[in-house]
Order: C-alpha cells, then structure tokens, then sequence
C-alpha cells in the first residue's frame, strides 16, 4: 500500500499531503497564540493593579528578535540550496539555523535566571519593594522562616508523609549555624511507648494498617446504615405527619420496611458480630494499636529539632505551631521570621496616600529625595504633556515615572550600592506588613503569569522546530540520495513552521518589551 | 526512499501466495492490533475504547442517581459494587458508611461530564466513525498520515489513563465540574500536600494530552478529505458523512486551542502558583490565599466555552451525519436537500464560534454583548432547523425498510428535535437567567446527546457494523436494545424540565431534601427518573451481548454491500484489507443515487458509470419538462 501525494502535488490542490497538514496545523497554532494574545489583552485591559510596562530589559529581546529572524532566511536559503541540489549549502545554511536556536534559547535562559533571583515584596497597603534577599543570616535563609525547639510533632494517618523532614536543619558549628540534615533520621515514640526510627517506610506500614483498620469500619458502617435504612425511613413517615408539608402515615408500608428491618437486621447480625470482633482485636493487638486513631503523636527522642521553611511548604504558622498542607503538625517556637531585603526599587503606584506608605517603616532615609524625585517627574511630565495638568495623577505614564523609583536614585552612589548589595544593610520586613512575597516568577503577578506562559511555550516551540530541523540535518543524507525531493519537502515543511514561531516572536517582542 | 520501496516490492513477491492484497511487509499481532497504522483497526480502537468510556462514565452516573433518589441512604450492594470497581481504600475513603458523601458526588459528577464528552462520545462519533468510514468513503488507501494517526490514538490513549488514574490519588479525582471553572477548580485542592499530584491538576494534563491528540486527528482527517479523494469524487459528490466529519475537523483544529490555553493557564495556576483566574483578596476558609491575585476568573470561562460550544456540535454532527447515510439508504430515494444540508453544516460551523457567551449570562456581561450573543444563538438555530428538516423531508414518500439501524435513526430525529427546541428559550438572557444551571438544562442536552447523538451513534455501529466484522448484528437483539432504551430514555430526561422549571438545581447532591420547603411538590420525580436510568442500564445489555456474540457467531454479511449502498465504502472486499480497495476508485456520481429512473436496481452506487438506461430516462424526463435533482 502506498499512500499518493506524498512527494508530488496532487494536481487540483497543487499541494502535496505534508504542505496541506502543515498548514492546517498552523491554523490551530494561530488560534493557540490568538488564545493566549486575546488573554493578554483581557488581564490587562481588566487589571486592578499597575500593569508592568516597560520593565524588561530591552536589549535582549532585540537580539533575539534578530537572531530569529536571520534564521528564518537561512531556513529559506537551506530549502532553495536542496531543490538547487547543493547538499553542502543546505548544510551550512541548516547549522546555521540550529545555531540561532541555540543563541535564542541561551539569552532567553539568561534573561529567565535574572527573574528567578529578583524578589519582590507587595504590601497591605500597596507598597511594592523589589529586591534581592539575603541568602545566610540569623537562623533565616532569605525569605524562610526558621522553627525550632521541637520535642513533638504529629502526623495524620490518612494523608501525611515524610516531606517535611527535608526542611530539617542541624547545628554545624560555628560561623555556619545551619546545615542540612540529609540522611540523618529521627527516632520517635509512639503513644503506645514503641520507639522507632521515623522513615517513609514506616509511616508507610503505619498508614497501611490506619487504612485496614478504616476498610473493616467502612465495612461495618455500610453494613449497618444498609440495615437501619428502612427503620430510618419508618422514622422519617412518623415525623413527616407533622412536619411543613404533611404526608398522612402509610401504616402498612411502615410494617413492610419494618418487617424488612428486621430480617435485614437478622441476616447481618453474624457479619457484624464478626467485623465488631475483628475490630476490637485491631484495638488490643500491639502492631495494630498506634494505627487506630487518625492523628498520631509522636515525642521526638533526643535533642529537639530544627526546621527552616519556605512560607511556601506549608498551610499556616504561629509562634507556636507550623501546619503543613498534609496535616503535620509541629510543635516548637518561630525564630527570627522577618524578611531580610536588600531593596533596589521603591513602587508605590497602588499606593493611596505614598506619604503614609510602608516603605517609610524601612526606608525612612530615602523618603525626602522620593518626593523630591516625584516632583520633578512631574515638572518633567507635564512638560512634555501640558494637556495632562488636571488629570496627570491618573496618568499611568506619570505614575511610572513618579512613584516608581529605583534605589540608586534617592541616595548617594556608595549608599546605594551598599543599600542595594550589602547584606548588613538589608532590612528585616515583618511578615505582617506583607501581603504577598515572590521572585519574578510566574506567581508574580498575572503579567509575569502570561510572560512567562507564552515566552515559554515559544521556547519549547523552538526546541521543538530545532528537533527536527535537526533531524533533517543530521539524517537526511540518505533521504537526499534515494529521494532528494521528498527531504526538500521536509525542509519546506519544517521551515514553515520556523518561520510561524518567528512571526509568534515578532508580536511577542513587542507586546511585552516595548508597550 | 524509492530504493526501500522496491526492496519491499521484491519481498513482497515472495509472500503473495498467502497474504494476497495485504500490505507489504509483514504484520505481527502487536502492529496489527496494538499499535497499528491502519486506519480501520485505529478506528475500531477509538470505538473500543469510547464505548468502555461511555460504559464509565454511565455507571458513574447511576451512583449519583441513587444519591438524589434516596438521599442520605446507603448504596444497596446492586449498585455498590461501581465504587468498589476503585478500590476498597477509595471506599473507605469516600463512602466510608456507604452513603454517598458530597465530595464523592462532586467527583463523580465532574468526571461523568468529563468522561461522556471528551473520552465517549467524540472518541466514538468522531474519531471512531471517521477513522474507519471516511477513507473508505473518499476512496483513499488510509489516513494521510497513518503514524500520526496511530500517535493520535495512543496520545488519547494516554489521556483517559490519566483521567482514570486521578480517582486514585489521595485526594480524589477532578471535583469542580466538567467545565472545571476557576477559582473552585484551582483552589479545591489546595491544601493537598503536593500541587501537582491531585485530581484537578491532572484533570488538566488529560486535557492537554486529549486535545493534542485531538488537533493531530484533526490535521489528518482534513489532509486526508482534501488530498487523497478519489479520482471524479468532487466536493458535491461527497457523502454528506464526509462533509460533516470534515466540519467538524476544522472544529476540533480551531476550537481546541483556546481550551489548550484554559488548560496551560490553570496547570500554571496550580503548580507555579500563578494567579491567571484568581481575583485579588481571594479568601478561603477565612484565611487569605497566598497568592498575588489580579486575574481574570470570566477569562476562563471565555476560553473554555469558546471551545467548549463548538464542540457541542462536535458532539451532535456525528449523529446527524450517521443518520444522513443511514436514511436515504433505508428509504431507497436520495437524501433530500443535499446541497442545502451542506451550506447548513458550513453555516453551523461558522455560527458555532461566535456564540460562546450564551454559557455566560449569568457573569454580568452588559445588555450590549449579551444582545449580540442572543441573536447569534437564535441565528444558530436555522441551519440546525434546515439538517433536521431535510432528514424529515429524506422520509418522505419513500417505502421505508426498518432494520435496526433505521429504528435508531427514525428515533433520533424526533428526540434531537425535542433537545434543540427546548434549548431555544435558553439562548434568551431573561428566561435563561431564571433556567441557569436547573435541571431544565440538563434535560435539554442531554435529550440531544443521549437519545438523540447515542441513538445516532448506535445506528452507525449497527449499520457499519457487518463492513468492519463481516456479520450482521443480531435483530432480535437490536429490537430488544432499541425500544427499551427509547422508552427509558424518555422516562430518564422528560421528567427534568418539569423539575428544571421548578428551580431544581444541577448541583444538589441530595436531589434537593435541604430544599425541601420549595421542591417537595417534584420531589417524587427524582425517584421516576432513576427508574429511567436503572431500566436503561438494562436496555443496554442486549447491546452488550450482541456487540461481542455477533462478531463471532453472527450471521454472514454474505456481500461486500450488504444494505445496498452507494458510497464508497461498500466496494472494499469485507472486511477491507490494509490499504482498502483492490482497485484504484473512479466515482461517477452523486452519493444518494437511489431509485434512478432507468436503471437497472433501486441504487446506483457512486462506482458505477451511469447505464444507457439512466441515459435515456433522464432524457425522457428532460423533455417532459421535469427537473431532475
């Protein structure tokens, strides 16, 4: 069997299969970025926050936008270098292209790395302080909270693990408070006085047991609430007579549930009895005992312990206890939860009354040259934009030029420098003042959201059109002897969709660099 | 590649003794039927697997039926055992006295939505029929692309493994519906210790697999209707199966993306933590999420039913076009307005993409673009009215034959017409405000993609059934399949717009007891209409028996055409071997060419050339004046 048109064009279409599919994939890529494009307008059109504008570094993006678009020519000149027959060219031509791939994804990786260190702090009352934290000091790492002095914790049968352990930290002496404590177990001990080391496999074992213990009541339940139903449904016809909506007594189907009840009742006694046995014996056997009940204390044996968390790794915490998302329990005292910045912006676009804003709390030194920095903005703006004198304090370009405001430029050069890079300068933030806390990573706010999701998606776009432009470079010599045509296609093909990620990164570029 | 070619051209010398039209090279069991490239074992496999889909997503239901019937009641053991088939842990987990908790309706009632559209009834309307009949139809050897098609099956393969996995996950399968809108669908597992190991989260990694491997069937389809039509098979002489099946590829291609995006948006939701569908100031709980807030929870409702109302018509073109094939051939006259049906579908297809926010009125959207959704949803309805019309008019004066098939499809027309009739006071903001997620909704789609689409599918497995196996499917089984399902089917979903009208909501897990000050007066319907599920479960086991019995013990087909049919794919030796016809396809005519005057049958298939006597009685015709379709 052999399938037509997969090399020469079907004469009415003037299309070989492949050209066909190409473009119909194409189709439904346009409706993926049209998706994600009309989305972008969407969040921005409707956000209730400072939408991000003009905050990444342009100079990248205009490289990479060029590196694109010199591969989409040599992608053309590797096609027209196949259906001239000049292999060698095509070659060049096709490192050529693969290469370019190679440099977009490097300085996009480069440009991701810079937001993966870079923090942000959002305040209650709007105040936004960029930043970077401090990575070692006092029993905190950066934006983590350290908790100690636990002599107990307790874990729930059903749904936690082990996880939480590898937060665990322990004394390496002095000049390094903390160290990771991997490999080293804790020994525990049960309720019922059994000591043990606490390792997954255990908990394992224990939750093993919880859930036979739980099928066999399940079991039991079912069983009774199947016996008592018709009884139930005998009660609710009595309290219906006298209830809102009055449904006289059916005396007659009362007696035939009743009756039901009893035979029911009767049949399943044995395999009650049996379940309530096996039931009580879980309660008095000595590997069965720790495993009745859902929660589980355990005392820690030996010296307390020390954890340092992300805010992320678990539900809540007070001074006393921390909550993990799968119902660990810590008991033990909060150390030192402040977030220790080292600030290098001041946003307080979202703030109401900037005079009053939080980051005076920290930064009280820089609040008179924040002023006198926004004042002149203002000069400047309303210069430049006289039609704006009534209403320029809605003016999102003024705000951007106002009230969002570097470091560097409300200090001196060496304070700044030292505000911005030395530790011993950094400020610890209270947790309470802070509303939310994140690098500049997708959780940062929906415009970093959707930058990331569509400059990702590109990316793995042209990884994936690097794939098999490479694949057609490093496999298509025996193509280009037995069929020189069909590899032609194949490249026509693939640099069809190289040249739709480059129109993807064309509209990328300035959507979220330039506007 | 030409080399390789005739290498496999001499090898296949060596073999033609035994394995005449077979392919090539040589077949073993697991290329044949695990992982093949033919499209007709492709396309019994989507069948397969979208019938066991459905079967689930059926039994699912059936739990959640009883919880409404009998509210706080125990599961009795008959029907016990569909939350045993997952585990005694997951019982114990979820129903631990045997009652049905509200979590574990929730879950099943997202994954019956899940299950039926997006696992059933596309996987076996569209990529099931269109996989075996369409190439057949437009005389192609197989798909354009046989191994993406075979990577398309088992991506959606995949996706339903992952789908069905999620129950087992500690904390349960998807729960916040089968449109799965946020915030409920990004927060109701937030407190699982792991973000990415929770129903909701692979809830959307199925999606993401089975919409890709719906856009790469898609692609497929297109390429190969376009590209691998036979020689004189033009546009109009395509069967409107094919039409439709290639309508809604072009569906499936641009409505899916955006729900891709939905999926991405949500996934990056869960597991970074980004805030694309929650708001600023979300609280759960009474504590603040640690979130940044600022997104959009409507901007997922916009994409998911930008995708998701197409694809109602994925769902519904299947059926419509099953039943065109299946009527003119069992009426023996052609199909009544072909030509109008074509532009209908067309027109329907275009339609169905700017009617979206008809799901919506209830976000607040403005009278302005709620206007603009209202007269394109009405709009909507005329081309739904001209296919339904020309299958009605298709029964006209025709002397109708009634195999099984044929029952099914006679029966469709009336209960789709019942479905989409009742959807029109819908598409008006006013009523719709008041009928918005009752029950009165449930029963309107479901009375088009149950009576009136599985009907429709059904008469597609019985009427192509003795092409794909070479017997015929029992009657006698068929009739007790057929008539007790109509019936239960009616009892099933009538009863709904009755409590739909009456304020019933489509979430109430007890059917509505804590409301009991306002439903109690239809309380007692909710007991009559499990009845109607419990009897269709019923009616299906003859389907069940016969589906398996008759491929084995059935009677033979005893022809290559064993209905009578014109198109294409009644002249494939039965069942069609790899690479389908033994000749190259030439088409002469129309696809509907029954009861042609002159000729020398009651059908003139679109193989044959048109005969002397069809010659001169179109021109006897001709001059007495008459017009000739």
């Amino acid at each position: 069997m052999e399938i037509p048109y997969t090399v020469t064009a079907r004469p009415d279409t003037g299309l070989y299969n492949a050209k066909v599919g190409i473009w119909l994939f194409l189709a439904s890529e346009v409706m993926l970025f049209g998706g994600l494009f009309s989305s972008y307008v969407f969040l921005r059109i409707g956000s209730d926050f400072q939408w991000p504008f003009h905050e990444l570094t342009v100079l990248p993006g205009f490289i990479n936008t060029m590196v694109l678009i010199i591969s989409s020519v040599t992608v053309v000149s590797a096609w027209a270098a196949l259906k001239a027959r000049r292999y060698g060219w095509y070659q060049i031509n096709m490192i050529i292209t693969l290469l370019c791939a190679l440099a977009f994804m490097g300085i996009k990786s480069f440009e991701y790395a810079g937001k993966f260190s870079h923090y942000s702090v959002i305040m209650h009352d709007g105040t936004v302080l960029d930043g970077h934290p401090v990575h070692e000091s006092e029993g905190t790492n950066g934006d983590k909270i350290a908790f100690s002095g636990v002599q107990s914790f307790s874990v729930k049968l059903d749904k936690s693990t082990t996880k939480f352990m590898r937060h665990r930290r322990i004394n390496a002496g002095a000049g390094q408070p903390f160290a990771k404590a991997d490999g080293q177990t804790v020994r525990v001990r049960t309720p019922s006085g059994v000591e043990a080391e606490f390792t997954e496999s255990w908990l394992k074992d224990l939750k093993k047991k919880f859930r036979e213990i739980e099928n066999t009541r399940s079991d039991l339940a079912t069983l009774r609430a199947r016996v008592e139903a018709p009884r139930i449904r005998v009660e609710d016809m009595k309290r219906a007579v006298t209830g809102n909506f009055p449904v006289p007594f059916d005396a007659a189907k009362a007696d035939t549930l009743l009756a039901k009840h009893a035979s029911l009742k009767a049949d399943a006694a044995p395999e009650i009895a049996e379940l309530e046995q096996k039931i009580a014996e879980f309660g008095k056997s000595e590997a069965y005992k720790d495993a009745t009940a859902a929660v589980l204390k355990l005392e820690v044996v030996g010296d307390p312990l020390t954890f340092v968390l992300n805010e992320r790794d678990f539900g809540k915490y007070n001074a006393g206890e921390v909550i993990f998302r799968d119902d660990v329990v810590l008991t033990g005292q909060v150390q030192g939860d402040k977030i220790p910045l080292m600030a290098d912006l001041i946003d307080l676009r979202d703030v109401k009354d900037p005079e009053k804003s939080l980051a005076w709390k920290y930064y009280p030194d820089l609040k008179e040259e924040f002023f006198k920095h926004r004042d002149e903005a203002t000069a400047a703006f309303l210069q430049k934009k006289p039609q704006h004198a009534n209403d320029y304090e809605e003016n999102a370009d003024w705000k951007r030029a106002a009230l969002r405001v570097s470091v560097d430029k409300l200090a001196p050069p060496e304070v700044a420098k030292a505000l911005m890079k030395d530790p011993a300068k950094a400020v610890g933030i209270e947790r309470s003042d802070k509303r939310f806390y994140s690098n500049f990573s997708p959780s940062r706010s929906p415009y970093y959201s959707i930058y990331f999701l569509m400059t990702g998606l590109h990316g793995l776009h042209v990884i994936g059109g690097a794939l098999v432009l490479g694949y057609f470079l490093f496999t298509g010599r025996k193509m280009y002897l037995s069929n020189p045509e069909h590899l032609a296609n194949r490249v026509e093909v693939g640099g069809l969709f190289w040249h739709f990620v480059d129109l993807v990164w064309i509209f990328l570029f300035p959507v979220f660099y330039l506007l | 590649m030409e080399s390789t070619l005739d290498t496999k051209h001499a090898d296949h010398g060596h073999d033609h003794g035994h394995d005449a039209h077979h392919d090539h090279h040589k077949v073993n069991f697991i290329n044949k039927y695990i992982f093949s490239t033919d499209h007709k074992m492709i396309g019994v496999q989507y069948g397969i697997t979208g019938l066991l889909f459905l079967a689930l997503g059926f039994l699912l239901m059936l739990v959640m039926r009883w919880s409404i019937a009998h509210p706080g009641e125990p599961l009795p053991a008959s029907l016990g055992w569909i939350v045993g088939l997952f585990g005694d842990d997951f019982v114990s987990r979820w129903a631990p006295d045997g009652k049905i908790s509200g979590s574990l309706y929730n879950m099943f009632g997202a994954m019956h939505g899940t299950i039926m559209v997006f696992f059933g009834v596309v996987p076996l309307g569209f990529a099931a029929f269109v996989n075996f009949v369409t190439p057949l139809q437009v005389g192609a050897p197989d798909m354009a692309f046989p191994k993406l098609n075979m990577w398309s099956f088992w991506l959606f393969f995949l996706s339903g493994v992952i789908m069905v996995a999620s129950f087992f996950l500690p904390t349960g399968a998807a729960q916040a519906g089968w449109t799965n809108y946020s915030p409920l669908a990004a927060t109701i597992h937030m407190n699982s210790d792991s973000h990415f190991w929770t129903g909701q989260t692979q809830w959307l990694f199925a999606m993401v697999f089975n919409i890709s491997a719906s856009l790469l069937g898609a692609v497929n389809v297109l390429t190969t209707v376009i590209n691998l039509r036979a020689k004189g098979l033009t546009w109009m002489r395509l069967p409107f199966f094919t039409w439709a099946m290639f309508v809604i590829a072009f569906l499936l291609l641009l409505a899916f993306p955006p729900l891709e995006v939905a999926a991405l948006m949500q996934l990056s939701d869960q597991v970074f933590g980004s805030s694309f569908f929650l708001p600023t100031g979300l609280n759960i709980e009474g504590s603040l999420l640690n979130i940044s807030g600022g997104g959009h929870p409507v901007l997922f409702q916009h994409l998911f039913w930008f995708l998701a109302h197409p694809e109602v018509y994925v769902l519904l073109l299947p059926a419509i076009a099953i039943v065109a094939e299946v009527i003119p051939c069992n009426t023996r006259k052609p199909l009544w307005g072909y030509k109008s049906m074509v532009y209908g579908v067309l027109t329907l297809a275009f339609l169905s993409f700017i009617v979206w926010a008809h799901h919506m009125y209830l976000t607040g959207m403005g009278s302005v673009v709620a206007t603009f959704f209202q007269f394109t949803t009405v709009l909507i309805s005329v081309p739904s009215v001209i296919l339904l019309t020309c299958l009605m008019i298709s029964l006209w004066g025709g002397s109708i034959r009634f195999p099984v098939p044929m029952l099914f499809a006679t029966a469709f027309l009336p209960m789709f017409g019942i479905g989409g009739l009742t959807g029109l006071p819908l598409a008006f903001t006013f009523i719709d405000l008041y009928l918005h997620d009752t029950y009165y909704v449930i029963a309107h789609f479901h009375y088009i993609v149950a009576p009136g689409v599985i009907f429709g599918l059904f008469a597609g497995i019985y009427h192509w059934y003795p092409k794909i196996t070479g017997r015929m499917m029992n009657s006698f089984l068929g009739h007790l399949h057929f008539w007790p399902s109509l019936i239960a089917m009616n009892v099933l979903f009538a009863p709904m717009f009755i409590q739909g009208m009456a304020g019933f909501h489509r979430r109430w897990f007890d059917g509505g007891k804590v409301f009991e000050m306002t439903s109690h007066k239809y309380f007692y319907l909710n007991e009559i209409i499990s009845w109607g599920a419990w009897g269709l479960a019923f009616a299906q086991l003859p389907f069940i028996i016969n589906f398996f019995w008759s491929a084995f013990a059935g009677k033979k087909a005893g022809s290559d055409n064993p209905w009578n049919a014109t198109t294409l794919e009644w002249n494939t030796p039965t069942p069609p071997p790899h690479g389908n016809f033994l000749t190259e396809q030439v088409v002469y005519r129309g696809p509907y060419e029954y009861s042609v005057p002159g000729a020398d049958k009651d059908f003139s298939p679109q193989w044959e050339p048109v005969s002397a006597g069809e010659k001169t009685a179109a021109a006897a015709d001709l001059k007495a004046g008459h017009v000739i379709h």
